[in-house]
C-alpha cells in the first residue's frame, strides 16, 4: 500500500529525514513513536504530498508521488489525514464539513453524500451535532468530526498526526475509541502518537524514529518490552 | 442639482469598489504566488501606486489617453484612475485577509483533495472575508471622499456640482460648507450601514 | 499669434520640476509641523476622560476625517478672504494641510496615549507626579514610540495629499506637471517624472515605517 524508499528531506539546512525506508501493507496499522523533531510528522506529511521529498521514492497505492504525471489530488482523495489542530472549517456546519469534499472533489450526488455523512457521524457518536458549528463543540468532538470528514472520502489509507496531543486528557479516550474501531474494521492506518496503550491494543507494527531515521521496528511487545537500541530504551524510559 | 452630483459620486464609488475588488483579488493572488513574473510586477505595481498621489495618477491617465489619441469620456478616465489606484490598496487588504487564515485550513482542504480554486472559494475566502470586511469598508469611505478629485478632470460629480453652484451664486463659503456637510453625512450613513451589515453577516453561533 | 509648442523637455523644465519638488516639501513640512502641534492638544483632549474635552475633539476629528481634502481646501481658500485679509495661496495650502493632518494625527496621538498601560499611570501618580508631569515624563515618551510608524504613514499620505493644493494654482510639483503638460503636450513623460519624484520622496519613508514597525514590534 505504502512504500517509502530511502527518503531524504531538508527544511533549509535542517536535514529532517535521513534515508527513511518504510513499507505498509493494506489493512496494516502502523504506529510511529519518537521524540519531537524526529521527523515522524514530516514523514506522514510526505505521504499525501503536503511535503515533497528531496530524494528517494514515495509510493502510495502503487503510484509514485513525485512523478510529474501523477495527479496529486487523486492521491489525496484516497489518503485521509487527521491533524493535531483538527482544522475543521469554521464557517460550515459539522454536516457540511463532512459533506463538502465528496461533493466537490469526487462529484458524488449530494443526497448520497448526505446519507453517508450522517452514517459516519453516527458512527463517531455525533449524530445529534450535525447542524452545530465547530466552535460549539469540544476538542474531542471536533476531532471526531475531523475523522468522519476524512472517512467520508472513502480513503484507502488514513494518516493520523498526533491527533490527541492537543486534547484535554478526558477527551482523548473518545477519539482513541473511534480509531480503535476503525482499525478493527480493517482500515490501513499510519498513526503518529504518544499513546502507548493504543499502540499495544491495535498496532500491527510499532516504529521508533529518532533524528530523521527509523531506529527500531517490530510488534508492540517487541518495541516496548524488548527494545534493542539504546535510544529506544532512553526514549521509552522517559515516557513510560 | 446637488442631488444629481451626489448620485454620480455614489455611482462612481460603487463601480470603483467593484472593479477594484476584482483586480485586488487578482493582485493579492499574484503577490502571494511564487511565480516570479506574477509576484514581481504585482509588488512593483502596488508600491508605485501607494507611493504616488491619486491626482497625479488621474492626470497621467486623463492626459495620457488624449496624448495617444484615445478618446474616452471624462468619467471613464476618472473611473480607470480610481480603479487603478484602489486596486493597489485592495490588493494589500485582501492579501492580509487571506494570510490571516490559519495554515491548517489550507492543509485540511488540500488533504481532502480539493483543488486550489475550490480551496480558495469554499474554505479560504469565506474566512478571509471576515478579516477583509472592516478595512474594506474603510477603503470604500475613502473612495467616496477621494472621488471628489475627478471634478478636476471635469466629471460632474458632487464636488463639481458644488463648484458650479458656488460660482453661480457667488456665495462660495456657504456652498462649500453645505457640500462638506453633505459629504460628512454621506460618509457617516454609508459607514454606519456597512457596520450594521457587517454585524449581521458575521453573526455566527458562538 | 503663433503658439510656441515645445516638443521636448529642456533644462529649464528640469529646474521647474525641482522648484515644484521644493514647494511640495515646504508645504508638507509646514503643514505637518503645525498640524502636529494642534494634533497633540486635540489628541490629548480626545483621550481625556472629561466629556467636555473629548466630545468636541471627537467631533472635530470626525468631521475632518469624513470630508474630502478638496472640500477643505475650497473652504479655507474662500474663508480666509472673508476674514478680511488676502493671504497668499501658500498660506491657504499650508492651513488646509495643517487642519487635515491634525485630525488624523490626533487619532494617532490618542491611540498612542491609550496604549500606555494603566500601571504606568499608577506608578507615576504614586510617586507624587501630577497629571501634566506624568504625561510629560512617563506616558508621552512611551506613547511616542508607538506613534512613529503610523506617524510616518501620515507623512507619506500628506506628501501625496499635497498634490491637491495644485487646484488653487500653487506651484507645487503637480501644478508644475500640469503647466509643463500644457506647454509640451508630453503628458506621459511629464507626469511620469512627477510620479517618479513623488515616489522618490515617499518610498524611502515607506521602508522606514516598515523598519520602525518591525523594530518597535519586537521591543514594545
Amino acid at each position: 500500500m505504502v512504500k517509502v524508499k530511502d527518503a531524504h528531506k531538508h527544511f533549509g539546512h535542517l536535514h529532517v529525514l535521513k534515508g527513511v525506508n518504510l513499507e505498509v501493507a493494506r489493512g496494516e496499522v502502523v504506529v510511529i513513536i519518537g521524540p519531537s523533531g524526529s521527523g515522524k510528522s514530516t514523514l506522514l506529511r510526505c505521504l499525501n504530498y503536503l511535503e515533497p521529498v528531496q530524494s528517494g521514492e514515495v509510493w502510495v497505492d502503487g503510484i509514485r508521488l513525485d512523478h510529474h504525471k501523477t495527479n496529486i489530488r487523486q492521491i489525496r482523495a484516497e489518503v485521509g489525514m487527521v491533524f493535531q489542530s483538527f482544522n475543521l472549517f469554521p464557517h460550515l456546519s459539522v454536516l457540511r464539513n463532512v459533506m463538502l469534499a465528496p461533493v466537490i472533489v469526487r462529484k458524488r450526488p449530494e443526497a448520497e453524500v448526505r446519507e453517508s455523512a450522517l452514517a459516519l457521524l453516527a458512527k463517531v457518536g455525533l449524530q445529534d451535532k450535525t447542524d452545530a458549528y465547530p466552535s460549539q463543540l469540544s476538542g474531542g468532538q471536533q476531532q471526531r468530526v475531523a475523522i468522519a470528514r476524512a472517512l467520508c472520502m472513502q480513503p484507502k489509507l488514513m494518516l493520523f498526526d498526533e491527533v490527541t496531543s492537543a486534547l484535554d486528557p478526558e477527551l482523548v479516550r473518545e477519539v482513541l475509541d473511534v480509531m480503535k474501531q476503525l482499525a478493527r474494521d480493517g482500515m490501513t492506518m499510519i498513526v503518529v502518537t504518544h499513546e502507548m496503550g493504543f499502540a499495544r491494543e491495535v498496532a500491527d507494527r510499532v516504529i521508533f524514529m529518532d533524528e530523521g531515521r527509523i531506529v527500531e521496528e517490530g510488534t508492540a511487545e517487541d518495541v516496548f518490552d524488548r527494545p534493542q537500541h539504546q535510544r529506544t530504551k532512553e526514549f521509552l524510559g522517559k515516557i513510560l | 442639482m446637488l442631488l444629481d452630483g451626489a448620485l454620480t459620486t455614489l455611482h462612481i464609488s460603487i463601480l470603483t469598489l467593484f472593479f477594484s475588488f476584482v483586480l485586488g483579488t487578482a493582485g493579492a493572488l499574484c503577490r502571494m504566488s511564487r511565480i516570479r513574473w506574477l509576484h514581481g510586477p504585482a509588488t512593483w505595481y502596488v508600491e508605485f501606486i501607494r507611493n504616488t498621489p491619486l491626482l497625479v495618477q488621474l492626470f497621467f491617465i486623463y492626459f495620457g489617453l488624449s496624448q495617444v489619441d484615445i478618446q474616452v469620456p471624462n468619467y471613464v478616465a476618472g473611473l480607470i484612475g480610481l480603479v487603478v489606484n484602489n486596486s493597489a490598496y485592495l490588493t494589500e487588504i485582501i492579501r492580509t485577509g487571506i494570510q490571516a487564515v490559519h495554515k491548517g485550513q489550507f492543509e485540511a482542504g488540500l488533504s481532502l483533495g480539493l483543488s486550489y480554486p475550490q480551496l480558495m472559494r469554499r474554505v479560504v475566502f469565506p474566512q478571509a472575508f471576515r478579516v477583509i470586511y472592516p478595512p474594506l469598508c474603510n477603503q470604500f469611505v475613502g473612495i467616496i471622499l477621494w472621488s471628489s478629485l475627478v471634478s478636476t478632470i471635469a466629471v460632474e460629480d458632487l464636488a463639481m456640482r458644488g463648484k458650479q453652484l458656488a460660482s453661480t451664486t457667488f456665495r462660495s463659503f456657504e456652498t462649500y460648507i453645505v457640500l462638506t456637510l453633505i459629504y460628512v453625512v454621506m460618509t457617516l450613513m454609508v459607514s454606519g450601514t456597512l457596520k450594521l451589515v457587517g454585524r449581521r453577516l458575521f453573526r455566527r453561533p458562538a | 499669434m503663433p503658439q510656441y509648442v515645445q516638443d521636448r523637455l529642456n533644462f529649464y523644465d528640469a529646474l521647474l520640476f525641482l522648484q515644484g519638488l521644493g514647494n511640495t516639501v515646504l508645504l508638507c513640512i509646514a503643514g505637518l509641523g503645525l498640524g502636529l502641534v494642534i494634533a497633540l492638544f486635540v489628541g490629548l483632549a480626545r483621550a481625556s476622560r472629561l466629556r467636555w474635552l473629548s466630545w468636541p475633539a471627537a467631533t472635530y476629528i470626525e468631521i475632518v476625517r469624513d470630508s474630502p481634502l478638496l472640500m477643505q481646501l475650497y473652504l479655507v481658500f474662500f474663508a480666509l478672504p472673508l476674514l478680511g485679509f488676502q493671504v497668499p495661496i501658500l498660506v491657504a495650502g499650508i492651513a488646509t494641510l495643517m487642519i487635515n493632518s491634525s485630525a488624523f494625527m490626533a487619532e494617532i496621538v490618542r491611540a498612542g496615549i491609550q496604549s500606555v498601560g494603566k500601571d504606568q499611570w499608577e506608578a507615576a501618580r504614586s510617586l507624587g507626579m501630577g497629571y501634566v508631569q506624568a504625561m510629560r515624563w512617563v506616558v508621552l515618551p512611551q506613547a511616542f514610540r508607538v506613534m512613529i510608524p503610523p506617524g510616518v504613514g501620515l507623512l507619506i499620505g500628506l506628501i501625496k495629499d499635497s498634490s491637491v493644493i495644485s487646484v488653487i494654482s500653487y506651484m507645487e510639483l503637480t501644478r508644475v506637471g500640469q503647466i509643463l503638460t500644457e506647454k509640451t503636450f508630453l503628458s506621459f513623460q511629464v507626469f511620469g517624472i512627477v510620479a517618479g519624484l513623488y515616489f522618490l520622496l515617499c518610498y524611502p519613508l515607506s521602508r522606514m515605517a516598515m523598519y520602525a514597525e518591525r523594530r518597535l514590534g519586537v521591543s514594545g
